[in-house]
């Protein structure tokens, strides 16, 4: 299985440092994090990562603007919401503006890992 | 009203089976068909045949009456020439030749009567007859006369009037009689070719009919076919204990939709807008819903529409029901919905839980019963001080508002440790409330925050919380305190006192033994009888049992009487609710499943104890179901315990032994798997934390038992083992812990 390079963007450091250690496990790449929607657009231009995970509340941009800031520019970008339990229609919304999927917190390795290979299934290219 | 209810919903919800559909066959219908078809056929064509038969006979009758006429005028023709001649001429040799053509006339003329039926025909027929009769005698006259030789006599009778006039009548009736012959055959034959038409056309008329009448008859039992098969598919969703319907873009609820959601839904779906049924309070929810949805109808990415739809909300509480719902897109951009009312499952994992939370506060309090104690009086003494002497009630009220607001917090806390639900949630309630009542006063007021505390509510709540103990422990769980909480202390020093007595070189002799028999008499005061200890759970089980549906003979304990340091046996001891529960819970099958496994209906529970010389062992068991190892295999590989290969190596006590394990036993598959839910890790730590072993023995179907092995080092009745005289260190316990946790 091929590894791929991830963005995470979260402002929370907890959720970034655990989501980071589980792509790792899973044998994927950090290539940058970030902690708000606005640096996640330019990073994702700089970084081309293969695949974004997304925060939904966020200082100075929520989730749901980067993402659909990053869609414009780049149409065939993979964008995972993460999200809780309360954020659905949040998520239905993002989805809607075209993330691909969405890890629902509290999560784990196979919660993250399901939403990646759910991901994988629909773009073999990854 | 139209929806997959089938017709006798109301009346007969089991028809009958109908026997092969004999009476929707085609086939005597299709065999009935043909033979009439091929009858009408053959009639038809029989009578075109006996038809043209008969008018060709016809008309040979009649072509031969009109031959007869020819020859009679022929004939009469010739005669009447022979006779002219022979009357002019007077020769009489023509008479032969007359006379030769006479018998040719007779015979035709005897001939055409029998040749017809016709009355007409033969009145003609007569006529002519009359007139050649009267012209053969004229003629014959005029014979007679030449022969006398009267030649003029002859001549003038034969050019008589009478004489001319019947041979014109005679002509004028037989050209008559041939016209009318040819009339009679155009007629004839023209009669026939119309019957034969008509028959025609009624047979193909007849036969057009009957195809029609067939092809009816066989589109109907089509069409019943289908209502039958249609029908019998709504019984199946109608009876199916689950809600389907469709809806589409406009998102108004299908008149057809299964007879389950009116149930669900209190009332007749049909028409309904969608939102108004699940959201009857409507709101954004309601709004984003319905957005949601209709965007989903028009999606055409799969894999969009898939996750969104994992997003939709599944559960709503409509009516008080608790419904589950699925969403199926079907074509034509409709949407299926299927609802599963799982109230009933909704309560009682509601009431498992509460249970759960009624077991652990009771083992709670069983290990911390001192404490709880203390602070329920303490707890009873801050809300009472309204009754207490003015000076306590005065330093509590002079208390400020501070004061009295982390007094509440501190017993939030601490009856939320040990489990009180009830007080914890009362208090939280009354500090969100003091918080409130502190932020809004005004700074007057702020010395009385004290009269403000809902005394009587949180009374209640303690109340609430004691009777679960008293019903559960019984009423010495209160009473029993003084002579262990408050004493204990004082108890323990004596202890150590005589015991250090008893190991000083100054005790000789006598003394000695006093000492040794004043220890162990103070030892046997704390001790308790084993059986007193589970019968706690006995009692336990016998007030659950009801709550669960099954019926269970009475659990008895049995062995011998065993005193036991609760102080160092309790703890396990309470853990051992959660065996006693878990087999009554999920061991025990419902009397229904007993009586067709042909079982006793009432389950057996049963719990034994036996000293050995080392040892204490205590046996709990049941006759139920007994462990299901395949989904306790599958739990423990989800779990991530085990993969699927190690799981498969796994000798059968290792695998027995993952019921202990909360992380294989607490997934959501749990209650299913034969059972052993929850708690039984707590068991196992218990058990591990006083050197003991457990061993799992099960049967499918007989039933699964626990086997306890503990050192009898907390047995009175075996006081030469080790541990029994020494009083454990307060930091035992933790150590033990860590230990078991490594």
């Amino acid at each position: 299985m091929n590894s791929l390079s991830v963005m995470i963007v979260d402002d929370s450091a907890t959720t970034v440092q655990k989501l980071s250690s589980i792509m790792e496990t899973l044998g994927h790449r950090i290539a940058g994090t970030c902690d708000t929607g606005k640096k996640a657009f330019e990073e994702y231009s700089r970084l081309e990562p293969d695949l974004v995970t997304m925060d939904i509340t966020m200082p100075d941009m929520d989730g749901i603007t980067a993402t659909r800031e990053i869609l414009s520019a780049h149409p065939d970008a993979l964008i995972v919401m993460v999200t809780s339990h309360g954020q659905r229609q949040v998520v239905i919304d993002a989805v809607e503006a075209g993330a691909k999927n969405y890890i629902l917190k509290p999560f784990n390795r196979t919660k993250v890992e399901e939403a990646i290979e759910k991901v994988r299934e629909k773009y073999p290219s990854l | 009203m139209s929806s997959f209810i089938y017709p006798s919903d109301s009346g007969n919800p089991n028809p009958k089976p109908r026997r092969g559909g004999k009476e929707t066959d085609t086939r005597p219908w299709f065999i009935a068909s043909v033979a009439v078809t091929a009858i009408l056929a053959a009639v038809l064509i029989w009578h075109i045949v006996y038809s043209y038969t008969l008018l060709n006979s016809f008309k040979d009758r009649e072509l031969a009456i009109e031959r007869s006429s020819r020859k009679l005028l022929l004939y009469a023709e010739t005669m009447k020439s022979a006779a002219l001649i022979s009357t002019a001429s007077g020769d009489l040799q023509w008479k032969k030749k007359y006379s030769a053509t006479r018998p040719k006339l007779d015979e035709v003329l005897q001939k055409i009567p029998s040749l017809t039926r016709s009355d007409r025909v033969r009145e003609l027929t007569g006529r002519i007859r009359n007139n050649l009769e009267e012209i053969l005698r004229i003629e014959s006259r005029a014979f007679d006369l030449v022969s006398h030789g009267d030649k003029k006599e002859a001549s003038r009778l034969l050019s008589g009037w009478r004489y001319t006039k019947n041979q014109l009548k005679f002509s004028a009736r037989t050209r008559n009689l041939m016209d009318i012959i040819q009339k009679r055959i155009r007629e004839r034959t023209s009669f026939t070719k119309t019957r034969i038409a008509l028959f025609g056309v009624s047979g193909g008329l007849i036969f057009l009919i009957f195809s029609w009448a067939v092809t009816i008859r066989n589109w109907k039992i089509h069409v019943k076919r289908k209502q039958e098969a249609e029908e019998k598919v709504a019984l199946l969703l109608d009876n199916s204990g689950q809600g389907f319907l469709l809806f589409d873009e406009t998102l108004h609820v299908d008149p057809n939709y299964s007879l389950e959601c009116r149930h669900m839904f209190g009332r007749d779906p049909s028409g309904l807008p969608l939102t108004d049924l699940l959201f009857p309070e409507g709101g954004p929810d309601a709004d984003h819903f319905a957005k949601t949805v209709c965007n989903l109808l028009h999606e055409t990415d799969d894999f969009k529409q898939e996750t969104i739809i994992s997003l939709l909300p599944d559960r709503f509480s409509i009516n008080g029901r608790h419904l589950d719902v699925e969403y199926r897109p079907v074509p034509e951009n409709r949407m299926m919905l299927v609802i599963t009312d799982i109230t009933e499952n909704v309560r009682l994992e509601s009431q498992m839980a509460d249970e759960h939370k009624r077991l652990s506060f009771i083992v709670t309090a069983l290990e911390n019963k001192s404490e709880l104690l203390d602070t329920i009086d303490r707890f009873e003494d801050f809300l009472c001080a309204d009754h207490d002497p003015p000076s306590a009630r005065e330093r509590l009220r002079s208390g400020t508002d501070s004061e009295i607001f982390r007094m509440v917090h501190t017993f939030k806390g601490l009856f939320n440790q040990f489990e009180m639900r009830h007080t914890g949630e009362c208090l939280h309630q009354t500090e969100s409330f003091l918080a409130d009542l502190k932020r809004d006063r005004k700074p007057a007021d702020r010395q009385d925050l004290f009269k403000h505390l809902p005394a009587s509510a949180l009374l209640e709540a303690l109340e609430t919380d004691r009777r679960i103990l008293r019903e559960s422990l019984g009423e010495e769980f209160f009473s029993g305190k003084r002579s262990l909480a408050v004493p204990a202390e004082h108890y323990r020093g004596l202890m150590r006192s005589v015991q250090e007595m008893i190991h000083s070189p100054e005790t000789e002799g006598r003394q000695h033994e006093k000492l040794k028999s004043l220890l162990e008499k103070l030892e046997r005061m704390q001790y308790v009888n084993i059986k007193t200890l589970l019968g706690r759970h006995a009692e336990y089980l016998k007030k659950t049992a009801a709550q669960t549906g099954k019926t269970i003979h009475p659990v008895k304990i049995e062995g011998p009487d065993t005193e036991v340091d609760p102080q160092k046996l309790g703890p396990f001891i309470a853990s051992l609710v959660h065996v006693f529960t878990n087999a009554l819970v999920h061991g025990i099958e419902t009397p229904e499943e007993r009586e067709q496994a042909g079982k006793d209906e009432k389950g057996r529970i049963f719990c034994r104890t036996e000293l050995g010389k080392e040892s204490l062992t205590i046996r709990v068991g049941d006759d139920g179901r007994g462990i299901d190892r395949t989904a306790l295999a599958k739990n423990a590989v989800e779990a991530g315990i085990y993969d699927r290969d190690q799981v498969k190596h796994l000798a059968d006590p290792e695998l027995l032994h993952l019921i202990f394990s909360d992380a294989v036993t607490t997934t959501t598959e749990t209650d299913r798997l034969s059972g052993r839910g929850i708690g039984l890790e707590a068991v196992l730590f218990e058990t591990q934390k006083r050197n003991g072993r457990v061993d799992v023995v099960s049967r499918e179907g007989r039933g699964t038992e626990f086997i306890f092995s503990l050192p009898s080092g907390a047995c009175a009745a075996n006081p030469g083992l080790p541990g029994l005289g020494e009083w454990p260190d307060p930091d035992d316990g933790n150590r033990s812990r860590l230990e078991a946790n490594q």
